[in-house]
């Protein structure tokens, strides 16, 4: 019996090894392979986030730095109210209409609208359309207001006090030479915003003129039906115009960045003073060299966030505040430091 | 456990290894497989929607075209089919970007299909604005829901590309690996079958070399250690016992030589005695038989002379000389040594006119027990030559045998000169008796005498010789055994020893 204890003893030992070693030798080798297949990047559907509600983003101006900054704002602010923003339309192949967005959004009953209106009447509709809708959907307007719509809040600047901002900013970079101020307005609607802050700029700088010294307001309307356009009509004034603008005024981000770049290839920086909108790295930059006189931002942050909590709040007490002001800051050489080193779009 | 036992689980668990490492293999093989075939399933069922779509729209207007049964029938169906295929896409909002278009899919179908409902209806119902209106509100919805399939459908394609590269790739690393692995647990298994094996053989091993050790000729090789119950462990046991039984053999062989080699010694010692007698006795007698012959002839002669005496005179010294020769080889019994001695005595009473008195006190019960030849009669001589003949009163030898104790006590006692106790030691010690030129007249010396009865009966106390001192006269002890069998086995022993 001893010696069979023995044997069995070390068989059992040689056994239990052996099958030791296996199992290591193939652990390691799952796991070499694992970790190839893991390196290797296989994309896995990880386990996505749920949220309660579901905001659509809708603007024409989706990929401009302005609106990816409110997107990623208003996408931070929603997912603390348990709520998701999407910026409709953005991974779609087609280039679909604002009134086609509102069409989808309203057709996929999203939970609430972020808009930034163009001034097509349909927009209006729409608008009623979704506050109609079954169960109600909410729409608020960012940037640019439909009054007469039964959107339920409006984000973003009173168009008077940002006219008169502009104002002061042309009345600054006006000197004796000054004949002709343009301003570049993105639609031709003439009840807009835009056209609002155009007319404070014309009372501001006409009141300075004198008939010695008389300065010529004008409007110049871009056609931003098509891509590009904005690029084109730029240059365009910069051929065509004569004398070119003195003081060129511009309402938004892409038309500051293409009047810059029109400046410096016809090289008329210094000669065409510009006053920008937002705060891109190029305009900071150009401010930074004198060749931008001035830039308006607005606080694209303050847009996204204060767009999403008006909508929870709709949602969650059915009543919300009628309009949220968003500050505008004023960049120019004095200050533009302050903003430089922030790698990030949104400025304070 | 026997050994065939023992190899076949060696070589079953072996191969259930091989077997269990290829089962796994060939499960991440088929797994990963699976994992690629399942990778444009996605797409297929994104693609089955889009179909099923279009079959709506398309059986609508069909219908809104025709009113034909059959087309709204068919309307209904694809509806229906639709609506399966929209239940299973997620309707929660999530941040991941596929799913939410799933979710306005989702959405829009419901609102695509409550569009074509009503629009089927107001044909139906004959309100012609209702479903042209609804016809184009529908198409409208379509194409925002194709564009969206689509655009999910080219995400999934993306990323399923992606994958099924990645996939393909990792089947081949999962061919390297696995082949890796295999090879690894082929080099383990090797071992361990060699390790089974060799402790399967190792017992077998052990066994050859100390056979080869014991056929050299090392009898006193260790004892195979017998670890396994296996047939080995039996050939091993068998092997062990082999050598302690020729270890054994061996003992008792080199005992029985010695046994051998001390008689053989003996054998040779008393032969050399014995030559040494007869050496000397023919040194003596020129030629016995002549003298035999001539001393019968002198009988004859006395006979027919009418001389009694000298006739018997000269027949005792023929018996005399005749005993001498013939029992020179070969024991005797105790009544022929005592004739012997008689005659001798005759002999010495003629030549020395009855100077020599001898008495005999025998018990002649025991005359037959066998002892050496000629040793009484050496021992009278002596008792004559250095006892009697040198003292002046008369001289008496008185011979005694007798049985005690089962021993029979032979005693020649003289009243002769005497010794003195140093002289008997010489004797004992094998000094000779005789002085310079005097032979016995047998040519047997009484050193003779007492080494033969030593030799005969393997002890020395056998002889002994007591005497007061000079003048004291001496007396010669011959102890022997009386048992007729000890007798017996020392003639068998003696015979053959002489023939030999």
């Amino acid at each position: 019996m001893k010696i069979r204890a023995h044997d069995s003893k070390r068989t059992t030992t040689i056994l239990l090894v052996a099958g030791l070693v296996i199992v290591v030798i193939m652990a390691l080798g799952m796991a070499y392979y694992n970790r190839i297949i893991a390196g290797s990047g296989l994309k896995d559907t990880a386990a996505p986030q749920n949220f309660k509600y579901h905001y659509a983003l809708i603007t024409d101006d989706r990929s401009s730095p302005l609106w990816q900054s409110v997107y990623a704002s208003a996408q931070a602010a929603a997912a603390e109210q348990d709520a998701y923003v999407e910026l409709l339309g953005s991974n779609l192949s087609v280039d679909y209409s604002l009134s086609d967005l509102m069409r989808i959004a309203i057709d996929s009953h999203v939970d609430g609208i972020i808009l930034e209106p163009n001034g097509d009447p349909e927009i209006v509709n729409l608008i009623n359309e979704a506050a109609a809708a079954i169960p109600s959907i909410p729409v608020i307007t960012v940037l640019e207001d439909e009054t007469q719509s039964q959107r339920k809040s409006f984000v973003g600047v009173n168009s008077y006090d940002l006219g008169q901002q502009y104002g002061e900013q042309v009345l600054d970079v006006i000197d004796s030479s000054t004949k002709n101020v343009m301003v570049l307005l993105n639609e031709e609607n003439e009840n807009t915003g835009q056209f609002m802050v155009f007319t404070q700029i014309k009372e501001m700088v006409e009141a300075q003129s004198t008939a010695a010294h008389p300065i010529n307001v004008t409007a110049v309307n871009i056609n931003t039906k098509s891509p590009f356009d904005s690029e084109e009509a730029i240059r365009e004034i910069f051929v065509k115009s004569k004398p070119v603008p003195d003081v060129l005024v511009c309402l938004d981000a892409v038309d500051t960045e293409c009047a810059y770049q029109s400046a410096i290839d016809f090289a008329l920086v210094g000669d065409v003073k510009i006053i920008g909108c937002y705060s891109s790295d190029t305009i900071l930059k150009a401010i930074k060299m004198n060749n931008i006189s001035a830039t308006l931002s607005l606080d694209a942050k303050q847009l996204g966030s204060e767009s999403v909590k008006a909508l929870t709040e709709y949602i969650e007490s059915n009543n919300v505040s009628d309009y949220f002001n968003v500050d505008v800051t004023v960049i120019n050489k004095n200050n533009v430091d302050q903003f430089l080193p922030v790698p990030d779009e949104t400025a304070k | 456990m026997s050994i065939r036992t023992k190899l076949i689980w060696v070589f079953v668990i072996a191969s259930m290894v091989i077997f269990a490492i290829n089962l796994f293999i060939y499960q991440r093989v088929n797994q990963t497989i699976q994992e690629i075939d399942e990778i444009y399933v996605s797409n297929v069922s994104l693609n089955e929607l889009s179909e099923n779509l279009s079959a709506i729209q398309n059986n609508m207007y069909e219908y809104l075209n025709t009113k034909g049964s059959g087309a709204l029938e068919n309307y209904y169906r694809s509806e229906q089919d639709y609506a399966n295929l929209t239940s299973q896409l997620n309707d929660n909002t999530t941040n991941n970007e596929m799913q939410l278009l799933e979710k306005n899919i989702k959405e829009m179908s419901d609102s695509y299909t409550k569009v074509t409902d009503a629009t089927v209806q107001a044909k139906r119902g004959g309100i012609v604005e209702k479903y042209k209106q609804g016809y184009e509100d529908s198409k409208q919805l379509f194409s925002y829901i194709n564009e969206y399939i689509y655009t999910l459908n080219n995400m999934h394609f993306n990323i399923n590309s992606d994958n099924y590269k990645v996939l393909l790739a990792s089947l081949q690393y999962l061919e390297w690996v696995s082949s890796s692995i295999l090879i690894a647990i082929t080099v383990v298994n090797i071992f361990l079958v060699i390790v089974w094996t060799r402790n399967v053989i190792r017992p077998l091993v052990k066994l050859a070399q100390t056979a080869n050790e014991v056929s050299a000729g090392n009898f006193n090789a260790d004892y195979i250690e017998v670890t396994t119950e296996d047939e080995i462990g039996v050939v091993s046991r068998a092997f062990n016992k082999m050598l302690e039984s020729i270890r054994e053999y061996i003992q008792k062989t080199k005992e029985s030589m010695e046994t051998e080699r001390i008689m053989k010694e003996k054998e040779l010692l008393m032969e050399s005695h014995l030559k040494d007698a007869q050496l000397q006795y023919l040194q003596a007698q020129i030629n016995p038989h002549f003298l035999f012959n001539s001393l019968n002839a002198g009988a004859q002669l006395a006979m027919m002379e009418g001389a009694e005496k000298t006739c018997l005179f000269v027949e005792k010294m023929a018996d005399f000389f005749r005993y001498n020769v013939k029992k020179v080889h070969e024991d005797s019994t105790l009544e022929e040594e005592v004739q012997v001695v008689d005659n001798y005595i005759y002999i010495l009473n003629v030549r020395f006119s009855d100077e020599i008195h001898f008495e005999k006190k025998i018990d002649w019960h025991v005359l037959q027990v066998r002892i050496p030849s000629i040793v009484l009669q050496p021992i009278v001589e002596n008792a004559v030559k250095h006892g009697i003949r040198e003292i002046d009163r008369a001289g008496k030898i008185r011979l005694t045998i007798a049985k005690k104790d089962n021993k029979i006590v032979i005693r020649i006692k003289d009243n002769g000169s005497g010794m003195t106790q140093d002289r008997i030691n010489e004797v004992m010690n094998g000094q000779p008796m005789e002085e310079d030129g005097q032979m016995s007249s047998t040519g047997i010396g009484l050193n003779n005498v007492i080494s033969r009865l030593r030799l005969y009966y393997g002890r020395n106390d056998v002889f002994d010789i007591r005497s007061d001192g000079p003048d004291q006269g001496t007396e010669v002890i011959i102890t022997i055994p009386a048992d007729p069998e000890i007798t017996d086995g020392k003639e068998t022993a003696h015979v053959s020893d002489i023939t030999g």
